[in-house]
């Protein structure tokens, strides 16, 4: 018909409109779909929008350069944060893999060492565990302020600083096997390309012995309030938020992740020598810090803070995250505007010294309070004006970057040799020597050790007996500064930067009141004979020599006698003077054994004996009570004294009558306890056990040694009319206590087992709890006790937990009963606690701390009350 | 006695013999997953070579004298399936009611040599929340028999915005209102 035919025709004509109709159709639905996906958002300031990526943008995301303070001003947030004012333009490679995970790489000589997958980022550790995939566009572009927006972010800016610190510590490693020509020892080990230890995974792909996982995680939005962390266990970092307000996270400031970042940074340099490969690694891992303040903790968040300084070159950290609500920014240098105290500036007069900003607080500058942080920003603001110093020093300051990168790498380099020393558990400090060119030094042998006692006991040495101090880490840090930079002996040898010479460096340390020492403890002194060095165990070194300081150089850095630090006692003059806190009230002591596990301190008490069931809050020490115990030191000296350390931890201070026993007589050491209350002054008491020993029963021949470290506490045994101080396990047995070793204090079985020879019978009645017998405390001013320094007038009159030892007491004790606890005190601007008279000032070595010749020896005295 | 009463003696006996050896069979068969005496060193497999008992390394040896000083050693415990459950206990007594999903995978078995004796130990790791179920993890060295502590490391390192609100320990007012004798 001619209808359809007239309806053909039609078709016909309008097949090309048709056609055209379709197109158009097409394009409109695939804008609309196009539009419908996320994965398409572009950055409101982005001149281009993205409709597809044409490969030039695969890996690639927009991100944050830095926190909305910086890029949006100080009035920007805390309320209705929205990250995509503050988006880079121009799209940044995120990471070349499939996935949310970031490689690490050290170039060594050649071709390098890399290891995939070395960074894991996430969002929560409740969330999912597999890291976000690549889009199938092949970007990592999500839409802005979404969870996988800051874990992309995260991932940028570790990626960023994983580069920038393995770049260094490749230069660092550089010019430390340079020391191989002149054979000199140095403490980054050679073998690290083999042992991989510059980064968390152990040694294989399938050797995860050493940490949970062998990458680390990255928690973008975790579920931690108004705080972030790193876990060395994971390892993991985590970077929480405020539920006041919503939308507002600490990974909006990339000065925090890089802060963050340091502290795991420290981790991996401090155990730079704890492995050799795969079978031969040290079970434990050193790390800086403690819980509540202390001194080591204090250097870990300095330095932290310094990694911040060193990614972004600005002189400030935290503004966003830790600023905008809570005003706790922290500057970098005295020229800060945050430093608002007169006479804080970048000048000798003008630095941020020690001891005498340790409490100081910027934003407060009116309340003092003891925290690692406040304390950290002396060795931060040291680290950048180091980092100036050495950009004028050595010519550096015309380079296009000002010469940040070459002073840092500086920095960087005395870190790691620092930080691998002091955190060597194997104990040896340095290496052996081998001829052959591709690996220059092999792992030491033989019974010498160098550094940290010895390999069994390092742990203890390096975290109590001798651990990091500001007076230890800088004199090492120094010791650095003059083997690498300063060092000027031509033809021999010339360091990085001769213009820095040692007596710049020392005005500087000086500057800050942290010339704490009088010689550089250079001579490589073996850790238990003073009569062997590093050249009798390799002959190829050098001669060590003693490198005095110049004591032109010490003008600031007062150091003070161990004979000045005493236990308070009332005096007519100080009637509210008090000599020992004690805190028995039993909720207080759960809070504090909770506070310490949620800190990842294990307490363990023996609960069949002691509980704070038992604490009846009288303020006195009673049986089966767990209580803290704060003794309230005493300087007598005109200047401040910091870094005061308590033990309590076993020592050197009894000569063993009996093997079969343990029985002992404590040493004279002092007028307090004399030779008529059973005191010995011969024998044993001659001399410092050279090797470091439990007074615990050997479980072959069933005997105690000859010579050994005892519990710091001893009993009044009163026999008729003589009184005698014996120990713990005398006392039990003649007194007729009929304690069994099941009664004692630390005794543990199984269920199956029979004895635990683990335990010790000489502190079955009284102990400081192992995890919690030594104290810290950060500043005493002169002619005044602690609490009056620092508690009395601080915020909330109240103790830090480090300032706490723990005593637990066993339940059948008789009331009546009277103990002395030797308990060993030093601090860090010490005159006479680090260095040995006899020695021309050369520094005690490592099994002198078994002893009490490094220290003042506290007496505490106490009584059982009913 | 008559003689039936001799039987019914006879098999209540011959019933308690039964039970006291399977029951302490039971008992020894669960008291070690080694079962040879603690410090008979000839039941346990030697490698001089690369210092190890059984398997595990042997850490702590003197220094130099790790070969000829292996086979010398005496060790004070041995490995049971109790260990975990001794430091459950432990950590559970330290935290209280309130921690929640503790978690303890051990990472490392070894011998560990100090203070004159040997002893089988696990390098643990601890997790476990908290209360407002932030979690924490760190490591603990235990004893592989009963689970004692023995070494505490690689804890958290926390930075909070404001230092001040970390926690503090107040000090009694009997102190410094005169009421303390």
């Amino acid at each position: 018909m001619n209808v359809e035919r007239h309806w053909m025709i039609q078709l016909l004509l309008n097949r090309s409109t048709a056609r055209k109709l379709a197109h158009v159709l097409c394009a409109l639905a695939l804008t609309l779909l196009a539009s419908c996906n996320p994965t398409e958002l572009t950055p409101k300031n982005a001149k281009s929008s993205v409709m597809a990526n044409d490969g030039s943008l695969t890996g690639m995301a927009y991100v944050y350069e830095d926190s909305p303070y910086v890029l949006g001003g100080p009035n920007y947030g805390p309320s209705n944060v929205s990250m995509s004012s503050f988006l880079n333009p121009l799209a940044k490679l995120i990471t070349p893999n499939n996935s949310l995970t970031g490689n690490c790489t050290m170039n060594f000589y050649g071709p390098g060492v890399t290891i995939n997958d070395c960074v894991r980022s996430l969002s929560k550790a409740s969330a999912s565990t597999q890291p976000l995939p690549r889009k199938a566009d092949g970007t990592y572009i999500f839409p802005t302020d979404s969870s996988e927006f800051y874990q992309v972010n995260s991932l940028y800016h570790v990626n960023l600083a994983n580069k920038m610190f393995h770049d260094k510590l490749n230069f660092a490693y550089q010019q430390a096997m340079n020391m191989d020509v002149y054979d000199e020892p140095k403490s980054i080990p050679s073998y690290l390309m083999s042992s991989k230890l510059f980064w968390f995974k152990a040694m294989s792909s399938i050797d995860k012995k050493i940490f949970n996982f062998d990458y680390l995680t990255t928690y973008s939005q975790c579920d931690l309030e108004g705080n972030a962390s790193f876990n060395p266990t994971g390892p993991t970092l985590c970077f929480g938020g405020l539920k006041q307000h919503p939308g507002f996270y600490f990974i909006q400031d990339p000065s925090v992740i890089y802060h963050e970042l340091g502290h795991a940074y420290i981790a991996l340099m401090m155990n730079l020598r704890n492995g050799v490969n795969s079978s031969n690694y040290h079970p434990l891992r050193s790390n800086l810090g403690g819980f509540g303040y202390d001194e080591a903790g204090s250097i870990g968040e300095g330095v932290a803070d310094y990694f911040s300084y060193m990614m972004n070159k600005r002189e400030r950290l935290g503004e966003f995250a830790l600023g905008k609500i809570f005003k706790q920014a922290r500057p970098l240098t005295e020229s800060d505007d945050l430093h608002s105290i007169p006479g804080i500036e970048e000048t000798p007069e003008g630095r941020l010294s020690y001891p005498q900003f340790l409490l100081y607080d910027p934003n407060n500058p009116d309340v003092i309070f003891e925290d690692v942080h406040y304390a950290g920003q002396i060795v931060s603001h040291y680290l950048v004006a180091l980092t100036k110093e050495l950009k004028t020093s050595c010519s550096l300051t015309t380079q296009p970057d000002g010469g940040h990168d070459q002073a840092t790498s500086l920095v960087l380099l005395l870190l790691s040799e620092t930080l691998s020393e002091l955190g060597d558990l194997n104990a040896r400090g340095v290496d052996g020597y081998n001829s052959g060119m591709e690996n220059f030094s092999i792992p030491l042998t033989g019974s010498d050790y160098f550094v940290n006692l010895d390999v069994t006991n390092s742990f203890l040495w390096s975290q109590f007996n001798n651990p990091v101090t500001f007076r230890r880490f800088f004199q090492t840090f120094a010791k650095n500064i003059n083997k690498y930079i300063s060092y000027y002996s031509p033809p021999t040898r010339e360091g990085i930067c001769p213009l820095f010479t040692k007596d710049k460096s020392e005005k500087l340390l000086d500057d800050y009141g942290l010339l704490l020492f009088k010689t550089y403890n250079d001579n490589g002194n073996s850790t238990k004979d003073r009569n062997r060095n590093i050249q009798t165990a390799v002959s190829q070194y050098a001669t060590p020599t003693l490198t005095p300081v110049s004591e032109n150089n010490r003008r600031k850095s007062v150091l003070v006698s161990k004979e000045l630090i005493e236990l308070s006692t009332r005096t007519t003059e100080n009637p509210d003077r008090v000599g020992f806190y004690i805190i028995d009230n039993s909720s207080d002591m759960e809070a504090v054994l909770k506070e310490l596990l949620y800190k990842g301190f294990t307490v363990p008490t023996s609960p069949n004996v002691s509980g704070t069931i038992y604490n009846n809050n009288n303020i006195r020490i009673s049986p089966g009570e767990i209580l803290g115990l704060i003794p309230n030191l005493l300087n007598k000296s005109n200047s401040p004294i910091a870094g005061v350390q308590l033990l309590a931890t076993d020592w050197d201070h009894v000569h063993i009558t009996e093997t079969q026993t343990g029985h002992f007589k404590p040493c004279v050491i002092d007028s307090v306890t004399t030779e008529e209350q059973g005191g010995e002054k011969n024998g044993t008491c001659t001399s410092t056990d050279t090797n470091y020993k439990r007074l615990i029963k050997d479980s072959a021949s069933n005997t105690f040694p000859s010579s050994a470290a005892a519990p710091v506490c001893m009993v009044l045994s009163e026999e008729g009319e003589t009184s005698k101080w014996v120990s713990q396990n005398e006392f039990r047995k003649k007194q007729g206590l009929s304690l069994l070793d099941k009664d004692c204090l630390g005794y543990s079985t199984s269920t199956v087992s029979d004895q635990d020879f683990t335990f010790n019978p000489h502190e079955c009645l009284v102990r400081f709890l192992p995890g919690a017998n030594d104290a810290f405390y950060s500043k005493i001013e002169p002619q005044k006790s602690y609490y009056e320094s620092v508690i009395k007038d601080s915020e909330g009159g109240s103790f830090n937990i480090g300032n706490v030892l723990l005593l637990e007491v066993n339940k059948w004790i008789p009331p009546g009963t009277k103990f002395r606890c030797r308990l060993r005190a030093r601090f860090s601007n010490c005159s006479d606690c680090y260095t040995d008279g006899n020695f021309s000032n050369d520094d005690f070595i490592d099994s002198d701390y078994n002893g009490h010749k490094p220290f003042k020896v506290i007496n505490f005295d106490f009584e059982i009350n009913d | 006695m008559t003689s039936r009463s001799f039987k019914i003696l006879s098999i209540i006996l011959a019933l308690f013999i039964l039970t006291y050896l399977f029951v302490g069979q039971k008992k020894d068969d669960s008291r070690s997953t080694l079962s040879t005496p603690k410090n008979d060193l000839k039941k346990h497999v030697i490698d001089v070579d690369n210092l190890k008992i059984d398997g595990r390394r042997v850490i702590g040896l003197p220094a130099g004298k790790e070969k000829e000083s292996l086979p010398k050693i005496h060790l004070s415990n041995r490995p049971t399936n109790e260990w975990d459950k001794g430091l459950e206990n432990a950590i559970r007594n330290q935290g209280g009611d309130g921690i929640k999903d503790v978690q303890l995978k051990s990472v490392d078995s070894f011998i560990w040599t100090q203070d004159g004796q040997s002893l089988f130990v696990e390098s643990v790791i601890v997790s476990f929340k908290k209360p407002n179920n932030e979690e924490i993890s760190f490591r603990v060295l235990v004893d592989s028999e009963t689970g004692k502590i023995l070494k505490n490391w690689d804890q958290p390192i926390f930075d909070p915005a404001n230092p001040r609100d970390n926690f503090r320990i107040k000090i009694d007012p009997r102190y410094h209102n005169g009421s303390e004798n």
